[in-house]
């Protein structure tokens, strides 16, 4: 039913770049975002959110699911629905992110919390970024 | 997540010169604790206050538990009071001690103690004490007597105590730490150090070695003379020193420098409606460095390689006979 629509937001492009393909994903990220760890919340699988978001993406691919939603649309909510269960169970983005931002140079955006080293007293030994910044980050981001 | 914000049911009775403690529960990441002290105070038809009598009656207080660990240690309750003072720019509840000839009454002062970055984030979650993960957790005050409020004044133990009133991050359920901190925690390190000034010293020659292993962040200062009231005399310049590469990062020559740069760092009152006449300009002999003076970052000076002596703080000392009160707060990795 709803293959019509999506067909036409994935094809979507603007300079000949591909926009549409980004906005399904965007769309299939939100809907489980909103989803995955609010049934992982709801029904207790030995707390495995991962184990919703493989259920939730088996579901969308259900023949019946499938013919309602239509390909494009019921393979985006599977493909995301496994990713954010793996993301809520492993932490798979924050992990990354901080693994990332342990190689790359420079100073970490941060929300609230002021950590812009103006100039580092590199005879001390301070560090371009300490772990205990590095913490701080972390926790403000996960708290949103 | 949830904020969790109660007072703890027991209460940490007064009994002059005497240690008393109460038990903290242990269920949730502690962001701050809101310590209330009441003192049922009979005052007699002549009396003299001292100067900051309600931080003087508290002559320690330390948060601990299991396994050695000591989050918060004050030796005197003005260094609480002062690091208080500096967090909320001046805005404490702070009662005065009843006139002379007057009734006797519950005087009360509120000492918030918060542990994070941001003080006025009640929930901040940058620097947390991990009740839920500890065990023995402990709030503990040694008090003083009724001398320390000054002269002519009575203390009723029965009706006076210190209450804890607890703000916490609570996992809900099928929540991990590792979901709201996944790169672990910071907890609060604070270090109370005492140096008597026994001799005068010139260029910054009294010194102190700062503690090394984590991350410094401040150290409140409290110059005291041979009275034991604050002073703005006893110590006349202050700097960091760095003996290893002959460096002295920072210096101000003049104390009143020192406090004026605080009163501007951290927005503090130059009139307070209610509270004591000592808070009406700057308060005499105290001031709160922050190690950002140095670093430009926020959060401090790294010394988690650091070894000791490799940074001090230096005082030039101009009257014998006080004492400084050093305040460390470190952030620790928990």
């Amino acid at each position: 039913m709803l293959e019509r629509l999506t067909t036409t937001i994935k094809n979507l492009k603007i300079a000949n770049i591909p926009v549409g393909d980004a906005l399904l994903l965007l769309i299939g990220l939100g809907v489980n975002e909103a989803i995955v760890p609010t049934v992982a919340r709801l029904i207790r699988l030995g707390n495995l959110p991962s184990v919703v978001g493989a259920g939730l993406g088996i579901i969308a691919k259900m023949p019946a699911v499938e013919r309602f939603l239509g390909s494009t649309l019921a393979n985006v909510l599977s493909a995301t629905a496994i990713a954010e269960g793996i993301d809520e169970q492993f932490n798979v983005k924050a992990r990354a992110e901080a693994m990332l931002s342990r190689l790359l140079p420079g100073r970490v955006a941060t929300a609230g919390v002021e950590t812009s080293g103006v100039e580092e007293i590199a005879r001390l030994g301070q560090a371009e970024v300490s772990e205990q910044e590095r913490r701080i980050v972390s926790a403000m981001r996960a708290r949103g | 997540m949830l904020n969790h914000t109660y007072q703890v049911t027991d209460k940490v009775d007064f009994s002059a010169n005497s240690t008393k403690s109460i038990d903290i529960p242990e269920t949730g990441y502690i962001n701050e604790i809101n310590l209330l002290l009441e003192l049922y105070v009979t005052p007699a038809t002549s009396v003299s206050a001292n100067e900051d009598a309600l931080a003087r009656i508290i002559d320690a207080l330390k948060i601990t538990a299991a396994g050695g660990k000591n989050y918060f240690t004050v030796d005197d309750g003005r260094q609480l009071l002062y690091h208080c003072f500096h967090q909320y720019q001046g805005q404490l509840l702070h009662d005065p001690l009843p006139s002379a000839g007057g009734s006797a009454t519950t005087v009360r002062a509120l000492f918030p103690l918060h542990f994070g970055l941001d003080p006025f984030d009640s929930f901040d979650p940058s620097i947390i004490i991990p009740g839920a993960e500890l065990s023995n957790l402990k709030l503990e005050v040694t008090w003083g007597s009724a001398s320390d409020l000054g002269s002519g004044y009575t203390i009723t133990a029965s009706s006076s105590q210190m209450r804890a009133i607890v703000k916490e991050l609570t996992l809900e359920k099928g929540e991990t730490r590792d979901k709201i901190w996944p790169d672990g925690i910071n907890v609060p390190l604070f270090e109370s150090r005492s140096l008597s000034l026994s001799a005068t010293a010139s260029n910054l020659g009294k010194t102190d070695d700062v503690p090394v292993g984590s991350m410094l962040h401040s150290a409140l200062i409290i110059v005291l003379n041979s009275s034991g009231n604050r002073s703005d005399t006893d110590v006349t310049e202050f700097g960091t020193k760095y003996p290893k590469l002959a460096l002295e990062e920072f210096r101000i020559d003049n104390f009143y420098a020192i406090k004026g740069i605080n009163r501007k760092q951290f927005l503090l009152p130059g009139t307070v409606v209610g509270q004591p006449s000592s808070w009406l300009s700057d308060p005499k002999g105290v001031f709160l460095f922050k190690f950002s003076e140095v670093t430009g970052k926020a959060i401090g000076l790294d010394l988690s390689t650091a070894m000791t002596g490799d940074v001090k703080l230096g005082f030039t000392v101009a009257s014998t006979g006080g004492q400084i009160l050093i305040l460390y707060r470190s952030i620790a990795l928990g």
